[in-house]
């Protein structure tokens, strides 16, 4: 539009008939006869309108438009693209005058008076035409039915209490407008008290109709006949309920009242109030106790009402709900456990059986063990302390005196009855003791029941001094240990150091380094060390004291260090007693103190890893590693690290001498034996153990046949046909002088492990790469190059491990297949055509096939714009709100201050006057 | 031959003591004589010395001094000092002129002359003798005094008609010594290299052509030569290259600028081209496995651009890879730098590449940098399938007995050639024909993979199948065998950046392990195992068990080992 603004206006003015060229006289005189029926007003009001609407269009501030930036064909009319700012504010600023500012003026003021007359908000009516109306109405409500009398069916809202209908109301219809309910409902009560002055303050419902009743016999008669009907009834009936139960109450206050006779009948002592409450556990709930009441006072108050005087006495309720309360409190009493039969305890023994396994086989998997079955199995660890009989008993046991430890007789040969015992701590920390099968009270044994342990100590038929000295000893330790569990505990720790050896001292101190525990078994030889470990076990059992935990958890690295620092004493002959049993009393700590040991065991291995050829004591720490920690786990802290110092050494260590030949052996060994239940391969174990083989070899086999490291040497090789090869190898061998049968004994060994291997990894499918080489260099063994060279013994050996490797490859090359590995579903194909939609519409939001999502979004979007609604009309509120109270405060200090220019004025003119009346006087 | 000359300090001082000793010279004189009776001591030395620098007429004690210096097994302190007070002597000499012949020298000068141009060269030929010595100390002295004279002679004797001199003789025979002495001390190479070698480019220069010419004088030296030449060759610093300059600095005195052309010694071109030579000469003698290892290894970054033709190293590159073993992929580097950038042409390189895939391939040190090679190698994708199959068959077999570190290799390698050659996923997928099915259930599936064949076409590993890999899946250690596992996964990664795998080692597996902190604690063997060392006791119900009471699969540790 190129038009101005001015000629604009002018066209708009002239179109709506405002300017321009009078009408022709015609159709005006016709307009003037309209108008003149219609009433003149009307045609000023027409133009008024004309004009604001013109005035709006022109205004640029009334309409505000959003300018589209790109027209989209078929979407229509954008909402909200258009609006009039100025109109929605006016719109809003009186929709607000309407009800905020009412609810404003009406703060802090509680009732007021709704004018419900007709017409008198209106203020386009006019008095005379409120009155018509008001007229009209009233004759349309007479005129309306044939009951005109009756009250009831008026239009306005009939009055009830508690859903019933207090019935019409007697007043004038007149004055229905002016009385809100509750008015209405006081002053027709007022009446009625007038009209009945019997009738009191709680039945006014129902009085109140029999009244009405009486005066208005015609009106009311039915309606108010069969209230009083149906009030009547209900009374008769509460009535009579009352009564029984009173009656009720009376019958069982007497019965109360002989139930001391009846007591006494029984035989037995009423119970007395002020006694104890029962312990529960035990007793069985008597009835009677319920309700303790003084006999005395049920006596006396025979006839009256017993309850009543409770009520009044008040205590005595208070006292009784205090012994309920307290008795909730008492421990009910429970079936003692059943003695389980012997199948119930295997089946729960295989059942823990089970679930350890269980969680094994899925840490073995390397799945994460969850939380719960975590915990599953520590129930289970401890369901299982049940089973052993003496667990209760050690835990009882060691509150008071020092266990029994059996003491080495040094004279004894046989390991197995060196051993002191069988004790596990399980999780909880309980020390516990199962029966080993073969211990016997006899000799310098004694049984590791702890519960018999002093009979036998004093009892058994002891002849050697060593045991009488124990016997002796045995009240002395007692109350040691008893001191100890007080907390007080004073150790000489030089006392144990002057005893001789077979003497040993029955406390000492919980050794916090290992110098400490160094001074403490220094005078002892190293077959009492595990009795004295036992006794600082037991001395600072975590039960005694709460530092002892802490104290058992810096003891087990101690023990741990003392474990490799007797196996380093004499390398070739550690001393394997006493390390077993060290070792498990290890295993022992480790259940408690998982992490301490943990740490002990990697920081030992730091140092193992770090050394160019493994120590005896490395050795005993990789076999302690094996048999404390379960290796088939997929990951383990301590085993991993473990298996990758042995893996190491078997790798990168040459084999030139015939220590390392056989501490590999050794090393192999234990990768069998960690391997045991996890099958997994280490490349590294058989290579050695090959090499092993090609090196005793007693001709160099060119090439040497599969891919195995190997180190040319030839002084490791098996030189003269020696004898011997049956035996084991010792450990020995590995670090004492070499033997003259070693070389033999070691190669039959290493064939052993072979068979082994190929055992553990039999279901491999590349077994044959693995374990065909393995077959060339035992054939070379037993062929004609060697097989002069070997004594009896290994030729058997190799002619058996031969067939068993020949027999195992034949079956792995039936069995194989080749791979197929991958049985994945085929990956689409990306593509890159652009997706369209089928049904597209302008209006639809969302394509989402879930209806559910596509709801709940729209849910979502409704609240966020609910929300940002609300939001905007709260803050125009309070910007209103505060504009009111501005305006209102204004208006008040306008008021008072004309108020007080008033008073001035007032007070000034009454001054002025009696100035001048004083003037006047003064010139008199 | 008047002292004041000198412009040494230490000699300075020396002269201020000597006239303090003038007054008592009558003393001195005394000594001397006692001379062949007591041993001289260091003082006599310097008289001697100072004698000698007074006049003429003393020049006869130089051969006294010479004396001492041979009788080095007599004292050896004596014999140093002594040489120290001879090289000052000879300095001064050649400082003044005395040994320079001039026109003006009639005949006793003349004899004089000779006469002390021989003594020089005795001189020299001691400081040689003593170079040789046993002991370190020594050696640096006689270094530090060769050196000096060096210097001197430079400054000083030169030719009349020459523009530029260089003594090039004296060098050459300090060279020799040095080159052929046996106890040669490191710290004294190490002084040789960054005093001298290092910091100048004349001394440099001689150096290149000193060991070209004994190289030539004597084409088979001995190993000690060899070791020589290699460890100084091998510790220069500052070569000049295509990019780095000369050093522009002279040990002797620098040729004069207004020269209109310079010596040889200071163009750039003819130094690098007397390197490439001296370089070239150096590879032809007869080295050991070792030095050649210690080549190969510094060869890209350090020798590669010495040479303005890189291409004649390709004799010895070439030698190296035939030779096998380690050498071998070393000498592929080398190899792959001529290949890459001067077009060299080698026949089966690949069959070689597949032999080089031996059994220690896994355990030598230089792994990860002969499978970076590798990778470099077997990028392309217009290999044959069937070579590329061999080169993954032979790894996943040579896997077999690798360790850990070596195996976290192969496996993105395998995937990264599967992936790149689709047709051989046939090794880790073949489900076969009917009749194919029927024919394993018979008779058993026998590997078609010839490990022995050379040639990696002829192998047949492409019909094969990686159960190796499937092996390796049930790896001891728990991340080796979860990173196995891909091979089995489906292959949606486009490739394994090999070089993340490429340094691992069984120390570093074991860090990665040992130091994370223990946060859950460690699970325990619930049970408690009665005996660990000691067979079991028989319970007395159950029956005894024969012999061999414990087997291999039971309790392997019991099993193969007593420990009484």
């Amino acid at each position: 539009m190129g038009e101005s603004q001015l000629k604009r206006l002018k066209a708009s003015l002239r179109t709506a008939g405002i300017t321009g060229p009078q009408k022709s006289k015609k159709p005006a005189v016709r307009a003037k006869q309209q108008a003149a029926a219609a009433g003149s007003s009307t045609k000023r009001l027409d133009r008024n309108v004309a004009l604001q609407s013109i005035r709006e269009e022109f205004n640029p501030f009334e309409i505000k438009t959003t300018r589209e930036k790109h027209s989209i064909s078929g979407r229509g009319q954008v909402k909200g693209a258009k609006g009039r700012p100025g109109l929605s504010k006016q719109i809003g600023e009186e929709n607000r005058k309407r009800t905020l500012l009412v609810e404003m003026q009406r703060k802090h003021k509680a009732g007021g008076i709704v004018d419900r007359r007709f017409g008198e908000n209106d203020p386009t009516m006019t008095p005379e035409e409120k009155m018509l109306e008001r007229f009209t109405k009233e004759k349309q409500k007479r005129a309306r039915g044939g009951d005109i009398f009756n009250l009831d069916d008026g239009d306005e809202d009939q009055l009830t209490h508690f859903g019933k209908s207090l019935g019409a109301d007697d007043f004038d219809e007149g004055n229905e407008m002016m009385a809100s309910d509750d008015d209405m409902l006081e002053r027709r009560l007022s009446k009625k008290r007038r009209l009945d002055p019997d009738a009191g303050p709680n039945d006014t419902g129902s009085g109140d109709e029999d009244s009405d009743g009486e005066k208005k016999p015609e009106r009311k008669k039915s309606k108010a006949e069969v209230m009083k009907e149906v009030i009547a009834k209900s009374k008769l009936h509460k009535f009579e309920r009352q009564k029984a139960k009173e009656d009720d109450e009376d019958e069982r206050e007497k019965l109360d009242a002989q139930m001391s006779d009846i007591w006494a009948l029984l035989g037995r002592q009423p119970v007395i109030r002020g006694d104890a409450p029962g312990t529960g556990a035990n007793m069985e709930p008597i009835p009677g106790r319920d309700e303790p009441r003084p006999e005395k006072k049920a006596e006396d108050d025979g006839k009256t009402n017993p309850g009543r005087l409770a009520q009044m006495e008040g205590k005595e309720d208070a006292e009784y709900d205090a012994r309920v309360r307290e008795m909730v409190y008492d421990k009910r009493s429970q079936p003692a456990e059943r003695t389980k039969t012997a199948e119930e305890k295997a089946l729960e023994e295989s059942e823990r059986l089970r679930k350890l396994e269980e969680a094994r086989q899925r840490r073995m998997r390397g799945e994460e063990d969850s939380e719960d079955e975590r915990t599953a199995a520590k129930e289970a660890d401890i369901g299982g302390d049940d089973d052993f009989e003496f667990g209760d008993a050690t835990e009882y046991d060691l509150g008071r005196g020092i266990p029994d430890a059996a003491i080495p007789d040094k004279t004894q040969e046989n390991p197995d009855e060196l051993l002191d015992g069988d004790y596990e701590v399980s999780e909880d920390g309980y020390v516990d003791v199962d029966e080993d099968g073969n211990v016997d009270g006899s000799g310098a044994e004694f049984s590791d029941d702890y519960e018999s342990d002093a009979e036998v100590a004093a009892g058994s038929d002891k002849d050697d001094e060593e045991d009488d000295f124990l016997a002796d000893l045995m009240p002395r330790a007692k109350s040691t240990a008893t001191t100890t569990g007080s907390g007080a505990l004073t150790l000489d720790l030089t006392a144990p150091s002057s005893e001789p050896s077979d003497k040993l001292a029955y406390t000492y101190p919980c050794p916090q380094t290992h110098a400490e525990l160094l001074s403490i078994t220094a005078t002892v030889p190293t077959s009492d060390h595990p009795t004295i470990i036992q006794r600082i076990r037991i001395l600072h059992h975590p039960k005694l004291h709460a530092d002892n935990k802490s104290k058992l958890a810096v003891f087990a690295p101690v023990l741990l260090e003392h474990i490799l620092h007797l196996s380093n004493l004499t390398p070739a002959t550690p001393p394997f007693p006493a390390l077993e049993t060290l070792i498990r009393h290890l295993h022992a700590l480790s259940k408690s103190h998982p992490i301490p040991v943990a740490e002990a065991f990697r920081n030992h291995l730091k140092a193992a890893h770090d050394r160019e050829d493994l120590t005896s004591a490395d050795l005993i720490l990789l076999t302690a590693v094996a048999t404390i920690y379960p290796t088939s786990d997929h990951f383990h802290q301590v085993v991993t690290p473990a298996t990758i110092v042995l893996a190491r050494w078997l790798s990168q260590t040459p084999p030139t001498t015939m220590q390392r030949l056989a501490t590999g052996a050794y090393l192999a060994t234990l990768c069998l034996q960690y391997q045991k239940l996890s099958r997994r391969f280490v490349p590294e174990a058989i290579s050695f153990v090959l090499q092993g083989l090609s090196l005793l070899a007693p001709a160099p086999q060119v090439p040497v046949p599969g891919n195995f490291l190997y180190h040319d040497s030839s002084e490791l090789r098996i030189t003269k046909a020696h004898v011997g090869g049956a035996r084991k190898m010792a450990f020995a061998d590995i670090f004492g002088d070499e033997k003259e049968d070693t070389r033999c004994v070691l190669a039959c060994t290493f064939l052993s492990l072979t068979e082994g291997f190929a055992a553990l990894w039999a279901g491999k499918k590349a077994f044959g790469e693995v374990f065909g080489p393995a077959a060339e260099v035992v054939a070379w063994l037993g062929g004609r190059e060697c097989g002069g060279r070997l004594s009896r013994d290994v030729k058997t050996k190799v002619k058996t491990t031969q067939k068993t490797l020949t027999t195992a490859l034949t079956h792995a090359t039936h069995t194989r297949r080749p791979l197929e590995l991958h049985h994945h579903r085929p990956l689409p194909i990306k593509t890159f055509i652009p997706k369209f939609e089928e049904s597209y519409s302008a209006d639809k939001r969302s394509y989402d096939p879930d209806k559910e999502r596509l709801q709940l979004a729209k849910l979502k979007a409704e609240h966020k714009r609910e929300r940002k609604g609300a939001l905007r009309e709260l803050r125009k509120d309070s910007s209103f709100v505060a504009r009111e109270k501005l305006k209102e405060d204004k208006k008040k200090s306008k008021e008072y201050h004309a108020k007080m220019a008033k008073l001035t004025a007032m007070i000034q003119t009454e001054e002025g006057a009696a100035a001048n009346e004083y003037k006047r006087t003064k010139k008199r | 031959m008047p002292p004041s000359q000198l412009t040494n300090g230490t000699a300075t001082k020396k002269r201020k003591r000597t006239t303090a000793l003038e007054k008592t010279r009558s003393e001195a004189r005394s000594k001397i004589v006692k001379k062949p009776v007591v041993l001289p001591t260091a003082e006599d030395v310097l008289v001697l010395e100072e004698a000698i620098a007074e006049s003429p007429q003393h020049y006869n004690k130089i051969v006294t001094l010479l004396e001492y210096v041979q009788n080095a097994s007599a004292s050896l302190e004596l014999a140093v000092t002594s040489a120290v007070s001879l090289c000052r002597v000879f300095c001064r000499l050649m400082a003044g002129g005395s040994l320079l012949r001039k026109k003006s020298h009639d005949a006793a000068q003349s004899t004089i002359l000779e006469w002390l141009k021989d003594r020089y060269k005795d001189y020299t030929k001691e400081l040689s003798a003593l170079i040789v010595h046993e002991d370190p100390a020594v050696q640096t002295t006689a270094l530090t005094l060769y050196m000096r004279l060096v210097k001197e002679d430079g400054a000083h004797m030169k030719p009349a008609g020459d523009e530029y001199y260089f003594p090039q003789m004296l060098f050459g025979k300090l060279m020799r010594a040095l080159l052929y002495s046996e106890h040669l001390d490191d710290a004294v190479k190490q002084e040789f290299t960054s005093k001298y070698l290092n910091a100048y480019d004349d001394i440099r220069y001689a150096f290149y052509t000193a060991v070209s010419g004994l190289i030539t004088e004597a084409p088979t030296p001995g190993p000690v030569f060899t070791a020589n030449v290699l460890a100084l060759l091998l510790t220069l610093e500052n070569v000049p290259t295509a990019d780095a300059p000369l050093l522009g600095s002279t040990y002797t005195t620098a040729p004069a600028p207004s020269m209109q052309k310079q010596p040889p010694i200071h163009a750039k071109p003819t130094h690098r081209k007397l390197l490439q030579e001296t370089w070239l000469a150096t590879l032809r003698l007869l080295l050991t496995k070792d030095q050649i290892k210690t080549i190969l290894a510094v060869m890209s970054i350090r020798i590669v651009p010495c040479f303005t033709r890189p291409q004649l190293l390709m004799d010895f590159l070439v030698d190296a890879y035939d030779a096998g073993g380690s050498v071998s992929l070393l000498a592929l580097n080398g190899l792959f730098y001529l290949i890459q950038t001067k077009n060299l042409d080698y026949p089966n390189f690949y069959t070689k590449l597949y032999a080089l895939l031996t059994r220690d391939v896994f355990h030598v040190r230089y792994r990860s940098r002969f499978f970076r090679l590798l990778d470099t190698f077997l990028e392309s994708t217009h290999l044959p399938a069937a070579m590329v199959a061999s080169f993954v068959k032979r790894m996943a077999r040579l896997a077999l007995s690798a360790p850990p570190a070596a195996v976290v290799i192969v496996v993105p390698f395998v995937y990264n050639l599967l992936k790149r050659h689709p047709s051989c996923t046939f090794m880790v997928h073949r489900e076969g024909s009917a009749e194919e099915r029927e024919g394993w259930r018979k008779e058993g599936l026998t590997d078609v993979f010839e490990e022995r064949e050379e040639d990696p076409m002829k192998t047949g590993a492409i019909e094969s199948s990686l159960w190796e890999i499937e092996m390796l899946m049930a790896h001891w250690h728990p991340n080796v065998g979860t990173l196995a596992r891909i091979i089995g996964e489906q292959f949606t990664k486009e490739k394994y950046i090999l070089e993340d795998f490429l340094d691992h080692s069984y120390a570093s597996m074991f860090a990665a392990e040992v130091n994370k902190s223990i946060k859950k604690p460690p699970v325990v063997e619930f049970d408690i195992p009665k005996k660990i060392f000691f067979k079991p006791a028989v319970a007395e119900g159950e029956e005894q068990q024969p012999q061999g009471e414990v087997s291999v699969e039971e309790n392997p540790l019991l099993a193969l080992w007593s420990f009484e």
